[in-house]
C-alpha cells in the first residue's frame, strides 16, 4: 500500500537540499581559514546532486553525486604577522565568497520549501480522495 | 498504538442475509447467473468470506506497519539517532492518511449493514 505515491522522490530531493545547506554551513564557517587539513587555505566545497532511477526507470528521486571542492584562487592578502604569511608576508585566503554562500542559502532553502509543497498537496490530494462520496 | 490486535468483526449476519437471499428466489428472477455476478465482478460465495476476511486482516495490518514506522522514526528522531525532520513527519502523514482510509472503510462497512438492517421484511 503506497498512498503518497511520489514522496519517496520528494523525502530524497530534502534530504539533497538539507545537505546542500550543511555544505553552506560549513562555508561560510569557514570563510576566514586559512589552513585547511592539507596545509592549504580553505577551498569552498560544492555539492553536486545526481537524478535517481527507480527499480523500473520509475521515479526514484535524487541523490548526492559528491561534494567537491572549487578548484578557483582565493584572494592573497598582504599580512606580514599573520602567522600563515608566507615569506613575502602574503596570506593565502580561502576563495568562499559569503555573498555567494547566501544565494546559495536563499537557493537551497526555496528548493526544500518547493519540495515541501509537493509533500503537502499529495498528502492533500489522499485526503481529498477520501472525501469522494461525501 | 497497535491495531492488528483489535478483533475484526465478522460480516456473519450480512453473509447469511446473501446466501438465504440467493436461495430463496432462483426460479422467479433468473435475470442473473449468480456466479457472473454483476459487471463482471465475482459474487463473494462462501468461500470468498475468508479471502474478504485475509483482505481486511492485511489492510489493517499494513496500517499498523505504517504506523509502527512513524513511530521507530520518530523514536529514532529523538534519541539523536537521526535528523532527518521531514523523513518522520513524511512517514507520520503516511500513517495518518492509511489510518483514515481505514476508518472510511470501516464507516461503508458499518453503514452498509445497517442499511440491510433496516430493511423492511
Amino acid at each position: 500500500m503506497n498512498f503518497l505515491s511520489g514522496i519517496q522522490a520528494t523525502a530524497s530531493a530534502l534530504n539533497a537540499e538539507k545537505v546542500r545547506m550543511d555544505v553552506v554551513a560549513q562555508n561560510i564557517a569557514n570563510a576566514h581559514t586559512t589552513r585547511d587539513t592539507d596545509g592549504q587555505a580553505y577551498r569552498r566545497k560544492v555539492v553536486s546532486f545526481e537524478a535517481l532511477l527507480g527499480a523500473d526507470a520509475s521515479i526514484g528521486g535524487v541523490k548526492i553525486d559528491g561534494i567537491t571542492n572549487d578548484p578557483a584562487q582565493g584572494e592573497l592578502v598582504y599580512q606580514p604577522q599573520h602567522p600563515h604569511a608566507n615569506a613575502d608576508g602574503y596570506v593565502q585566503m580561502p576563495n568562499v565568497n559569503v555573498a555567494m554562500e547566501m544565494v546559495d542559502l536563499l537557493t537551497a532553502s526555496r528548493a526544500y520549501e518547493a519540495n515541501l509543497a509537493v509533500a503537502r498537496n499529495a498528502r492533500q490530494m489522499a485526503a481529498k480522495a477520501l472525501t469522494i462520496g461525501r | 498504538m497497535k491495531i492488528g490486535s483489535l478483533p475484526v468483526p465478522q460480516p456473519l449476519e450480512l453473509q447469511q442475509l446473501y446466501d438465504s437471499a440467493r436461495n430463496k428466489g432462483p426460479g422467479q428472477t433468473g435475470e442473473t447467473n449468480p456466479a457472473e455476478g454483476i459487471g463482471g465482478l465475482q459474487m463473494a460465495g462462501p468461500a470468498g468470506k475468508a479471502k474478504f476476511d485475509n483482505l481486511l486482516d492485511s489492510a489493517v495490518s499494513a496500517v499498523n506497519g505504517k504506523m509502527q514506522a512513524a513511530d521507530a522514526e520518530k523514536t529514532k528522531l529523538f534519541t539523536g539517532e537521526t535528523d532527518n525532520l521531514h523523513q518522520a513527519m513524511i512517514a507520520m502523514q503516511e500513517a495518518s492518511v492509511a489510518f483514515s482510509l481505514m476508518v472510511e472503510v470501516r464507516n461503508k462497512l458499518v453503514e452498509g449493514y445497517q442499511e440491510i438492517m433496516r430493511m423492511q421484511v
